[in-house]
């Protein structure tokens, strides 16, 4: 079960989170749920995968305003500089990069349930 | 009871003098009036009856006691009495007032009953008269017996008779004229004036002859002075006084003459009349409206005169006719000086205090003249006053000289302060400008990494030199605000508890470094808050502070003491007790320790440093605020200054604390100057006390980076503007700045520059405060949290934000968990929102919306089909009234400073980046909504 302190554990500043959710918990994690469960995550997957870089950065993009919003930094963070990347159009190792991101992402979301 | 002849009596009565009384004898001598007539009751003040009633029976209460026995005895005797029947007696009358009266008495006989016919005459004032004359007599005779030391001699001379009757006196001549004849002697008598012109004199005016003429004439005293030689031989003037008057009882012509020794008056007299001729031109006196000159001649006056044609005259007519043709001054002053010089003035004046004095200036024959008329009241009752007029021109045009030549002197005087002022205070600015770039450049040397220990010492040391010569650059630039009078004070409200923990903060730093007790108290009860000029009165502490440091050995106490000594009406007094353990003073210095450069012996400046600018600064600024400054001091034992200071109450309670304690990491400054030096020299400043400061290097590209820090909710909070910039200044950069975003940020100018000549220009354009470059890292937060302080004071007036209950807004955003929170933190506020999740379908639902039915529209950038930079460009090209007005804010990720400016270009207003902070997306929309 996802609780505020695990959440605490994992980075999250869940104290901004829960302050742009008008402090309402319930709100918050349905959001946090539906956030993590972003059919955008797959996308970007997909357009990194097929080096599509300009609908990787929209996914990217899309994404780091959801994350941001529910201040989930540890995916934020990272998420947040590979859009730069994307946005420039840099010849970077993407799908490593996202690698890590992902699964923190499917863990969370495990443990969302 | 009338049984007499009516014919007879009716006869006698008409023929005879009505004033009367017909009255009925007894034998006995008692009477009865029977009868009175008009005239008689008149004269006895009643009507007849009570006339008659009075006197019935003999009654004789209404004569007075002294006549009733010769009533009586007329009475009585009328049978047998020969001789006249008239008495002169005093009668009562009814309403009880005493008159004189002649009465004659005629007694007849009709039937063997006897009656008196008595004829009135009032004769109370001839009785007056007499009685006058008589006293008037015995006072003459009086005086002639009494003797006193100036009388040389007395007579008493009957002109009648022309009889010596009386002589006394201490000197005696060598015939003895008493009883003798006043002409057979008067040839002998004038032997006595040894000048053939008193010898005229005295017969012209004292022989028996014309005195009696004198008489004829009605004068009654005559009086001459006369040189005469005593018997013994002595030589003086006399004054010799003949008095006239008729011997009531002889009728004879009567003259009482004293010869009195005047010396000692001629010689008073001559000095006062001379004295008084040197002081005034004329003396007169004044009284109806008329006056007569006593002294005064005109011919002694050769030039600029006004002195009467006539001797005496009207006075106003001589105002009129010669005063008032020569006056003059400007219109105002000649107005004021007639009426000063009219009847009703002096009279007024007069009747308030005496002398009454009045200077007049008169332009006779092309020169100006003064004069002064000066009134003294002799008798105010009587409205007798005298006037002594002076040509005071001289005295005039040797003052008016005088005054010119110190006019003169001032003026070169002050010529050369505002000279030196000038030039100390350009120099000052000169200086400060390279000062600026060595203490800039020395603070970025210093900053390097790999300097030699030996070069890193010479850098301190260049940098502690120039910063002791701005010091004294800056302390002499203050004495020559003070010397100008162009230092101004301000009034504004402060806290006075955090002016006091600054002054704390800082104080204690310095006595720890250099191993000093320092302790501060605050006894009884100081308010929060009061009204005065801040930054001057910590100027006043922290430098006696300062000096208390600076002489105070290691291991020594410094103690602050503050506290409220009075309280009136809306002022508060408060003493400021700066004492410390240090050198001390001589006593005999102590008056000289608020000399400018003095310190009490030569090697102190050098042991100690100090321009000696500082205590007169000091005491200046203390004297300027009303305040009070003094000193106690002992050799080696320690020094006590005592600070008094008035200060205005505040209302604002402090309970109501409105600290504003500001986070240096929170503070966004801009620093914009041309100066590449100076630029990063406040940046590092700034810097080192935890400010993340952007530099601008022109007003344009400020100009630019505010736009954007406006559009995205946070302006700067602090500008700091270089005054000389090419292209435009300090001050039309804030004009600009103003226009663009408004009065949120504070603005301070940076300048080496005196700025007193500007700041009126630069307050109206919207600066907030001056600051002298170089920037100190020391002062640099107080200064700003004081200014900041300051600003929100001024802000608190403005606009109320709009309520944002039921507002409608239109949110575009293609991610539904953006827009689930989104309308989370709306509805938070009880806004309705209307969600659009691409560009396209928000410029549909606008369109479809009634007129003015969204009060905002919260754009992403992103979207898919169309973003909202596309969108927002739709909504604004709409042919719809509400289609330009309609808040647009942008809230995006994207947030870069080409991001911002692409959104203001597409015709949004503001542009929050996400995530976004529910606080600031309520503001921005309250503040645009409105």
């Amino acid at each position: 079960m996802l609780t505020i302190e695990t959440l605490n554990e994992f980075g999250v500043n869940t104290k901004e989170g829960l302050t742009r959710c008008m402090n309402n918990e319930k709100f918050y994690f349905k959001m946090i749920k539906m956030g993590l469960a972003s059919d955008q995550f797959d996308k970007l997957g997909a357009a990194l995968e097929n080096n599509q870089l300009d609908e990787a950065f929209e996914a990217a993009h899309a994404l780091k305003g959801v994350l941001g919003n529910l201040a989930l930094t540890p995916i934020y963070t990272p998420l947040a500089e590979m859009t730069e990347l994307l946005r420039a159009s840099k010849a970077e190792d993407y799908i490593t990069m996202y690698k890590p991101i992902l699964e923190l992402r499917n863990k969370l979301l495990a443990m969302v349930g | 009871m009338l049984d007499f002849k009516s014919s007879f009596y009716e006869k006698l009565i008409r023929s005879l003098d009505t004033n009367a009384v017909l009255m009925r004898v007894e034998n006995d001598g008692r009477y009865f009036p029977i009868w009175c007539s008009q005239e008689y009751t008149k004269m006895m003040e009643g009507t007849e009856e009570e006339c008659i009633k009075l006197e019935s029976g003999g009654n004789m209460e209404s004569i007075h006691r002294d006549d009733r026995s010769k009533v009586a005895y007329l009475f009585r005797n009328h049978k047998t009495k020969t001789g006249t029947n008239s008495l002169d007696i005093r009668k009562r009358t009814v309403q009880g007032n005493w008159i004189w009266v002649n009465v004659h008495y005629s007694f007849v006989e009709e039937d063997g009953v006897w009656y008196a016919f008595c004829n009135y005459f009032d004769i109370t004032d001839i009785k007056k008269n007499e009685k006058q004359a008589q006293t008037l007599y015995e006072s003459a005779r009086a005086e002639l017996e009494t003797l006193s030391s100036d009388r040389l001699v007395t007579l008493r001379l009957n002109l009648t008779q022309d009889i010596v009757e009386e002589r006394h006196g201490r000197e005696k001549y060598s015939v003895d004229i008493q009883g003798k004849s006043i002409s057979e002697n008067i040839s002998e008598r004038v032997k006595a004036f040894p000048l053939e012109r008193d010898r005229k004199k005295f017969l012209k005016r004292f022989s028996t002859k014309n005195l009696l003429k004198s008489f004829e004439r009605g004068e009654t005293s005559i009086t001459e002075i006369l040189f005469s030689q005593r018997p013994s031989g002595r030589k003086c003037f006399v004054e010799y006084k003949v008095t006239l008057s008729q011997n009531p009882q002889s009728g004879d012509i009567m003259a009482f003459a004293t010869e009195r020794d005047y010396n000692s008056e001629m010689v008073n007299n001559a000095v006062l009349r001379q004295v008084l001729v040197e002081q005034y031109d004329m003396i007169t006196y004044l009284v109806d409206g008329i006056y007569g000159v006593v002294i005064g001649d005109a011919a002694r006056i050769t030039r600029g005169s006004i002195f009467p044609k006539e001797l005496s005259g009207d006075y106003s007519a001589y105002i009129e006719k010669q005063v008032k043709p020569v006056i003059c001054g400007t219109e105002d002053d000649i107005k004021k000086n007639l009426d000063a010089l009219s009847l009703e003035s002096i009279e007024r004046e007069l009747s308030k205090k005496s002398p009454y004095e009045v200077n007049i200036s008169c332009l006779i024959g092309a020169e100006i003249f003064y004069k002064r008329f000066v009134f003294y009241a002799v008798d105010k009752e009587a409205k007798f006053y005298v006037l002594l007029k002076s040509d005071t021109t001289k005295i005039q045009r040797e003052q008016i000289m005088l005054n010119s030549q110190l006019k003169s002197a001032l003026d070169t005087a002050n010529q050369a302060s505002i000279a030196k002022t000038a030039f100390l205070s350009s120099i000052s600015h000169e200086i400060r400008t390279p000062m600026n770039a060595i203490i800039g450049l020395d603070s970025i040397a210093l900053k390097e990494p790999n300097l030699s220990a030996r070069t890193r010492s010479h850098l301190r040391k260049i940098g502690d030199s120039a910063k002791h010569l701005l010091n004294l650059i800056n302390d002499i630039l203050d004495m020559s605000r003070i010397e100008s009078g162009r230092m101004i004070l301000k009034n504004e409200e402060f806290s006075f508890g955090a002016m006091i923990e600054q002054i704390n903060a800082m104080v204690s730093s310095q006595c720890a470094e250099k191993g000093l007790h320092y302790n501060c108290n605050i006894l009884g009860k100081v308010d929060d808050f009061y009204i005065g000029d801040i930054m001057k009165l910590k100027q006043v502490l922290i430098n006696i502070l300062g000096n208390a440091i600076k002489f105070t050995p290691r291991g020594g106490n410094i103690n602050f003491t503050v506290e409220k000594i009075a309280q009136f009406s809306n002022k508060s007094t408060l003493r400021f007790v700066i004492k410390d353990t240090g050198i001390g003073m001589e006593e005999k210095y102590l008056p000289h320790i608020f000399d400018v450069f003095s310190q009490e012996d030569s090697t102190t400046a050098n042991a100690y440093g100090g321009t000696g600018l500082g205590m007169p600064i000091t005491k200046n600024i203390i004297e300027m605020m009303n305040g009070k400054i003094s000193v106690k001091s002992q050799k080696g034992v320690g020094s006590e200054f005592t600070v008094n200071i008035t200060l205005r109450n505040s209302e604002k309670i402090s309970e109501i604390k409105q600290e504003i304690s500001i986070n240096p990491g929170d503070l966004k400054v801009l620093i914009i100057d041309d100066d590449k030096i100076a630029c990063e020299h406040a940046q590092l400043v700034l810097q080192e006390v935890g400010i993340a400061a952007d530099t601008a290097p022109s007003g344009a590209a400020a100009l630019e980076m505010i736009k954007l820090k406006s559009a995205r909710r946070e302006a700067y909070d602090i500008l700091l503007i270089d005054l000389k910039m090419p292209v435009q200044n300090g001050i039309e950069v804030t004009r600009q700045i103003r226009k663009i975003s408004g009065n949120e940020s504070t603005i301070i100018i940076l300048t080496a520059y005196n700025w007193d000549d500007v700041i009126e220009e630069a307050l109206e354009a919207g600066v907030d405060k001056f600051m002298a470059k170089p920037l100190f890292a020391s002062s640099i937060l107080s200064e700003f949290s004081h200014a900041i302080e300051q600003k929100r004071l001024t802000l608190v007036d403005e606009k109320p934000p709009a309520d944002l209950t039921g507002k409608k807004i239109l949110l575009a955003e293609d991610m539904f968990i953006n827009a689930e929170i989104m309308k989370e933190i709306l509805s938070m506020k009880e806004m309705h929102v209307d969600h659009g999740e691409n560009g396209k379908i928000t410029v549909e639902l606008f369109e479809k919306s009634p007129l003015h039915y969204y009060d905002a529209v919260l754009m992403d950038i992103r979207m898919p089909v169309m973003d909202g930079l596309q969108a927002t460009e739709a909504i604004r090209a709409l042919d719809r009234e509400d289609a330009k007005t309609v808040p647009i804010i942008a809230i995006t990720a994207n947030a870069f400073d080409e991001d911002v400016q692409r959104s203001l270009q597409a015709g949004m207003n503001a542009h929050l980046s996400k995530p976004v902070d529910p606080d600031k997306l309520y503001k921005t929309l309250e503040e645009f909504i409105n």
